[in-house]
Order: C-alpha cells, then structure tokens, then sequence
C-alpha cells in the first residue's frame, strides 16, 4: 500500500508532465478579440486599492487606533441572542489591543440565494456582526433570507456590502455599504482638485456639508437619522455626472489607501440612481452606511442588461429599512 | 506579477494586457490542461479565461492579487469546459518508443495511466485543489482564495482526492503483489 507520501511523491511527479506552453494560435485568437471586448466597468462600489505601501501590518495597526476601513466582514452572532444593548449616551470601551478577526465569511451559514452568486457568499436568515478591519466596535444587524454578502473579488480583507439577492454578476447592485472615510474628495470626478484636510471632515455636519459642495452632485438638505442608537444625519445625493466624465471617479479614501466611488450617483447616461448616506458619529468616529434606497432596477443590474424596472426592488426596500432599525452598535474607541 | 502592468491593463491599455497575456498564457493553459486533461478544453478554457481577464480587469480591486484571481477564473472556466462535455473523451497517451522497459519504467506507466484514471474520477473542484496545491505549489490559504472557498473545504477536498489516487494506486499494486505471491 502507498504511504501518504509515496502517492504525493508520485501525483507530483506526474503532473509536471504534459504541456506547459500556450499556443500561439490561442494566444493570438485572444489578442484579436481584444478591440471588440469592452471592459467591465465596476460602477457598484469598488474600493480600488491603488496605494501599495499599505501592509496587513500597517492595517493591523491601524485598526488599533483609528477605524480603518471599508467594507465589511459579516460573522455570524455565534450563541448571541439580541445582541448588544444600545445606549443612546455611548460609554467609550478600551481600543482592543489586537485586530478584530480576519475575514471569515466561511463561518457564515451559507445558503443557496440564486444565480450570481457563490454559494459561500450567501447568508443564512439570522444575526450578522461586522468585524474585521471594518469597526472596532461591534454592529450587529439581523438579515432575512435572499441577501448575501457581496464579494467583488478575491480580497477577503474588505467585505464591503450587504445586498439583497444575487440578480446579476457582480451582484445586484442594491443594498447596504458600510465605510469608514478617510479623506474625502473635493471633487469626486477630479482627482486634481484634491481632497479635504481630514479635520474639515471629522463631524457629522463638516462630512455633509463637504458632499453639498461636490460638482455636478445635488444634495437633499440633511435630515436628523439615528442608527443603533447613535444621532446622525442622512442625506441623498443624485449627480449629472455620467461615467464619461467621471470615469475614474471616488468619493473618498479609506484609511489602507483604497477609495469609493460614487455609486450609484454616477453611472451611463440614464442609469444613475440616487445614493442615500447615513452619517453617524460613534464617539468621534464617523459611521457612514450607504444604500441604495430607491425602487428601480440599479445601475449594475442596468448594466449587465437586467431591463428597467420602477418598481424591481420596491418591496426590498421595506426589507432594507427592517435591517437598519435592527442596526445595534455597541460602541467603538473614542478618537485620541 | 508586474502589478503596473495588470494597473495598465484594468485601464484599458490593450498592449499592456498583451503582454499580461504572454506572461501568464502559458502558467494558466499548464494548470487547465492539468485540470481537465485534455488539450482541446484545456485551450478553450484558457482562451475563455485570458478573455475574462480582459473583460473583468477593472472589477479587480487588488492588482497585487491579480495571480489568485486569474486561477479563480480559470479554475470557472474549466467548469464551464468540463460541463460543456460531460462524458470525458479517451485521452490516449503517446509514449515515446525507446524509453526502457524495465520494472521501474513499466511500474510508472501503470502509475501514470492509474492516476489518470483516478484523476479523471475527480470533479473538476478536487482536480483544482490538487493542481493549483501540488503543481503550483501554491499554500493552502492561498489556494482557499483563489477558489473562494473557505481552508477547511480546500483541506477536505485535498485529502478525499489524495485519498482517491492512492486508491487508483493500490488498486494497481494489490493484483501485481498477488501475482508475485504466487
């Protein structure tokens, strides 16, 4: 009988042989669709990590001081029942001395939700806990069935959105984005009109104010809102911008370097959609919860050829909004 | 990976992308045709996967990971081809004349056309385990990423295709000690 490494010996051994090189005909075949393959635009919220000095150290550390993030991981609230208490008049806790959990999106009970979607990335009806890079706190929320966590790519540090079914590739493009901001821009579709000194964007009121002067983005005037028990504002921005001159566009920078674009505001002619903010202040840090709160077909689903409808996800708003009154957060480290 | 190059490429830079092509075209066809063991998917699949490369580029958020998430892609589309022909086609190999005949070389033929037939019994998600792991050398975590699965799927799956092979093996060994038992 063979030995565990016998047989490893041997399958390696056997699959060095066979071909290694790539025909040039296959090669060539591909290179001359090239012109005719349009690229897949990523108009649903893509944290673009575009800055390469940031490590998972550097992360590892800043999730001890400051609230990093972008995205979000959901866990499932193993054995907890309701979650944590919400007070109104948050107690600081202690800033943990080591990061929150990696990723772990495995330990959610995965549930079939639909084509679009893996397996893996759909969540089973119950109580969801971000953690990970994206709140040193905790934020529970409780999930119905037929919404998954959406998973972009391969980077399973930033979980970013919570969305309702699966409809297309890439996701459905509607649901719940959770963010922390880093340095927000003046002008989302002009990089060389710089961003903010982070100090003129650190309240509530500055972040929102900030967003009221983008060009080409109307904002309703800020409501009072409150999340988990924490007062903030909520505002909606629509823009005239269209992806022609906003190509590259981004809203703001996380803190490892990434940055958010401006979805669904910004898309093609005719399939922009407007991007309702909730902005709360959780001892100094700045919980932003974005949604696409609105009825129709979203622009991802708009572009991978899903047709216009005005009312596709008018009941899964009443869904959404059963999901931000079940928001519970339980505090996070106050600011130095 | 040149991570400029793969920046160029998501920005549609097409010659940048042709030399992302050349650079990876031969890594991606040695893992499909390991995965599917056949040459003509193996192409197919790999043509389907460099396109797919071009085409999702830009939802790329990491260029630093552009390795794992091209083998996802590959590894999708040897789905795609295994699917497309469900019933495995005889893959008759080609040995080369005058390669000696003695016990040893005869025992690694059988070895061979053994594992074939056990790889064979594989699904295409044990196969990419095996490869990505065995051939590529790739550590388990990141062979987890690539396929988007959780580690411990990556271990189960390692373990019960390992398991399958060494049986293809033994199931060659058990008649020969037999024989020469007798």
């Amino acid at each position: 009988m063979s030995t565990d490494r016998d047989s490893t010996r041997i399958v390696r051994s056997w699959l060095e042989e066979g071909v290694t090189a790539l025909p040039d005909r296959v090669l060539d075949a591909v290179l001359d669709q090239v012109p005719a393959t349009p690229q897949r635009r990523s108009w649903w919220p893509a944290w673009r990590f575009d800055m390469n000095t940031y490590t998972k150290l550097a992360m590892t550390a800043a999730a001890v001081v400051v609230v990093a993030v972008v995205g979000y991981n959901l866990l499932p609230n193993r054995g907890e029942t309701g979650g944590p208490s919400v007070s109104p008049s948050p107690t600081p806790v202690a800033p943990s001395a080591s990061p929150a959990s990696p990723a772990m999106l495995e330990q959610a009970s995965p549930a079939a939700c639909g084509p679009g979607g893996g397996a893996p990335d759909c969540l089973a009806p119950g109580t969801y806990r971000l953690t990970g890079n994206v709140w040193p706190g905790e934020i529970t929320m409780d999930v119905p069935a037929g919404w998954f966590e959406w998973l972009p790519s391969t980077d399973r540090d930033a979980y970013d959105a919570l969305l309702v079914g699966p409809s297309t590739r890439g996701g459905s493009g509607w649901g719940l984005v959770f963010s922390v901001v880093d340095a927000v821009a003046k002008d989302p579709c002009d990089p060389a009109k710089g961003r903010y000194a982070r100090a003129e964007t650190g309240s509530v009121d500055e972040l929102v104010a900030a967003m009221g002067r983008w060009p080409g983005f109307e904002a309703t005037a800020p409501a009072p809102t409150v999340v988990g028990g924490y007062n903030g504002q909520l505002v909606a921005l629509t823009s005239t911008r269209t992806v022609t001159d906003c190509a590259n566009g981004s809203v703001w920078t996380i803190p490892q370097g990434g940055s958010v674009n401006p979805y669904p505001m910004v898309g093609a002619a005719g399939k922009a959609r407007t991007g309702t903010y909730r902005i709360v202040a959780v001892n100094g840090t700045l919980l932003i919860i974005m949604t696409t709160d609105f009825p129709e077909t979203s622009p991802n689903e708009l572009s991978n050829g899903i047709a216009d409808d005005p009312t596709r996800h008018a009941a899964d708003q009443v869904v959404m909004h059963q999901i931000l009154d079940s928001i519970r957060i339980a505090g996070a480290p106050a600011q130095p | 990976m040149d991570t400029d190059l793969v920046v160029r490429a998501q920005r549609g830079d097409e010659e940048a992308f042709a030399s992302l092509a050349v650079a990876v075209g031969d890594r991606l066809h040695a893992v499909s045709h390991r995965i599917l063991r056949d040459i003509d998917l193996a192409e197919d699949a790999t043509q389907q996967t460099l396109l797919a490369i071009w085409r999702d580029l830009p939802t790329l958020r990491d260029p630093a990971r552009f390795d794992a998430w091209s083998y996802r892609l590959l590894v999708r589309a040897c789905y795609a081809e295994g699917r497309r022909t469900r019933q495995w086609s005889p893959n008759l190999r080609v040995l080369p004349v005058d390669e000696p005949a003695g016990p040893d070389a005869m025992s690694s033929v059988v070895d061979r056309d053994q594992l074939e037939r056990g790889f064979r019994r594989l699904s295409i998600d044990h196969r990419a385990v095996v490869v990505l792991h065995h051939y590529l050398d790739l550590p388990l975590e990141t062979v987890a990423e690539a396929l988007g699965v959780p580690i411990g799927t990556v271990r189960s799956r390692l373990h019960h295709a390992m398991r399958g092979l060494r049986a293809a093996l033994d199931a060659d060994a058990r008649p020969a000690a037999q024989e020469a038992t007798q």
